[in-house]
């Protein structure tokens, strides 16, 4: 228990020294909500995977390849494609977003369609789907504390240890903003997936030499469901499609464009970030594959990765523990820090109808969101289960957002009628549809309730961008918006610096 | 454009066409169902070979897409 214990503390004291040794006053709102738009690459890319990536990859989804084969894998093509889309996206998200000191998504999208409702719209929904990942990630840390504690403590009690442990964690959250975040995530990025691959390639390594291997598991195992099979034939082009765009549409994931230096700063993030993703992701999935027959695993998929650490040795469960929690403290810290900065900049700064400029109004917000979730958390620790369910159904509602986003950022057309209804009818017909049919649609042939809202929600954005007329000054508007990111001074001419030139915040790490 | 509004880059509609087109092979790749019900079809062998190959592909595409782009520096 002290090993497992003491690794976890061990790295917990390591994020706060850091911390606090790169701790800076005197931020504004919009510092505290985006880190000054001042990070390099490096940092951006690891804020961007230890955003994307949280610790219960190394439960749940690691969970779904042991108990169902390759469909696990379906993680590793929707994040590949929205490195993909991160590439696109850099540019008009950054220029709009230094140029106009945009702080959310809900904020752009607000200044794309020049409308209140859209931003509180896409907030909103934003908020609510995202609010069930957090308390799942205060959850997933169960199984850490139970297994770290080598039998003393139980799975019931280790659950609000694991609350307990990421709530404190938050301290700092609430504190830095986006900054300390972004900081953090570099320690706990290094910890989770090269630490992580590095501990999953040397389980796979063991399993392979201790008679498992991906010729034993059945050939199910090995097929990704065609026509006629019973969850449909186009099942798992719905995960990858509704994880593509939905990705995009969580708060805390799109912000961390906003803490780059830059659009060529994101591109480059972007290419690092491709082959960790990749590497990480396929490493989990063939370490769940090939534990399929390990004893036990069948009937706890979901604890495949501590079940292998386990038959290897104590230090192997310690490190296992210690990479779950690095990977959830970057998650959960950046959706609290997200939605708390969004409530305030989109809800709070709406209703008072002015730009947020105190840091203190995000740190109030983040902090009720923390105290909120932990409320939640502890309240239905003994009876979540399911959580890549779960995942499931805030991905539906959260992808709802991506026709307004994408064709928004690379569409003039659109207009806010069609991004408010747009929004409105794919999040009413994917969550009454995910209601109804928690997996997959009969008669669709497999089509999600995610998808078939995105359906729904494409239609009316795109009927209402013809249909609904576009006042002559909103299109000039809207005609400037994007000029301005082909707009750009000469690369390297070495003239003085826009006055929105952000100053460079990033450590010297 | 005024004669004093900042000078423009765009890249060659080449390139840009390019660009989204390695972006759209990439999509279809991972997405078009029939290549997943064809490869990943109980074989072992072929269907990894399917995720970590294609996954491979598109890590590659993203490098390329950057080469073709080469943005510079920012400020």
């Amino acid at each position: 228990m002290v090993l497992g214990y003491g690794g976890v503390a061990l790295l917990f004291v390591v994020i706060v020294v850091v911390l606090e040794r790169t701790k800076r006053s005197g931020e504004t709102f919009s510092q505290y909500a985006t880190a000054a738009r001042s990070f390099g690459p490096w940092f951006s890319m690891m804020a961007f995977v230890n955003t994307w990536y949280p610790g219960t990859m190394f439960i749940s989804f690691a969970g779904l390849a042991a108990a169902s084969g390759v469909i696990g894998f379906y993680f590793v093509p929707y994040s590949l494609l929205a490195v993909v889309l991160m590439y696109f996206l850099a540019r008009p998200v950054h220029v709009w977003g230094r140029e106009h000191d945009l702080r959310s998504q809900a904020d752009l999208l607000g200044l794309r369609y020049s409308s209140t409702t859209v931003r509180v719209v896409a907030a909103i929904i934003g908020i609510v789907a995202s609010f069930p990942w957090i308390v799942l990630g205060m959850q997933s840390l169960t199984l850490v504390f139970s297994y770290l504690s080598f039998g003393r403590v139980d799975a019931s009690d280790a659950v609000y240890i694991g609350i307990a442990v990421i709530v404190l964690r938050q301290l700092w959250t609430v504190r830095m903003g986006a900054r300390g975040l972004v900081i953090s995530d570099m320690v706990q990025g290094l910890v989770a997936y090269v630490l992580g691959t590095l501990l999953l390639l040397g389980m796979v390594t063991w399993l392979l030499t201790n008679g498992h291997g991906f010729g034993r598991p059945e050939e199910s195992f090995f097929t990704i469901p065609g026509p006629g099979s019973a969850t449909g034939a186009l099942y798992y082009f719905s995960l990858v499609l509704t994880g593509t765009l939905g990705g995009w549409c969580w708060p805390d994931i799109f912000v961390r464009l906003f803490a780059s230096k830059g659009p060529e700063t994101i591109k480059r993030a972007a290419v690092r970030a491709a082959p960790l993703m990749f590497v990480f992701g396929s490493a989990i999935c063939l370490m769940a594959i090939a534990a399929s027959t390990l004893p036990g695993v069948a009937e706890a998929p979901d604890a495949v990765f501590f079940l292998v650490a386990d038959a290897i040795g104590p230090v192997a469960v310690t490190i296992a523990g210690v990479c779950v929690v690095a990977a959830t403290m970057g998650n959960v810290g950046a959706n609290l820090q997200a939605l708390g900065a969004q409530t305030a900049n989109d809800i709070v700064g709406v209703i008072r109808r002015r730009r947020i400029d105190s840091p203190r109004v995000g740190q109030v917000a983040v902090a009720l969101f923390v105290l909120l979730s932990a409320i939640f958390a502890v309240s239905t620790a003994r009876t979540s289960s399911g959580l890549v369910e779960l995942a499931m159904i805030s991905y539906a509602g959260i992808s709802q957002l991506a026709p307004t986003l994408f064709l928004g950022i690379f569409w003039r057309r659109g207009n806010a009628t069609a991004a408010t209804v747009s929004m409105i009818g794919g999040f009413l017909t994917a969550a009454i549809l995910q209601w109804q049919y928690p997996t997959s649609i009969p008669g669709l042939e497999g089509l999600t309730a995610g998808v078939v809202g995105l359906i729904v929600n494409l239609a009316l954005y795109v009927a209402c961008a013809y249909l609904v007329p576009t006042p002559e000054a909103e299109r000039r508007r809207v005609d400037e918006l994007f000029a301005s990111v082909d707009a750009e001074s000469p690369a390297g001419a070495g003239g003085p610096p826009s006055p929105s030139a952000s100053p460079n915040l990033e450590p010297a790490l | 454009m005024p004669p004093d509004a900042p000078p423009t880059r765009r890249r060659p509609p080449r390139t840009q066409r390019a660009m989204v087109a390695i972006g759209v092979l990439d999509a279809v790749v991972l997405l078009f169902p029939p290549i997943q019900w064809w490869l990943a079809d109980g074989n072992a062998t072929i269907s990894l070979a399917y995720f970590l190959l294609a996954g491979l592909a598109v890590v590659l595409s993203v490098a390329l897409i950057h080469h073709l782009d080469a943005g510079g520096e920012d400020r």
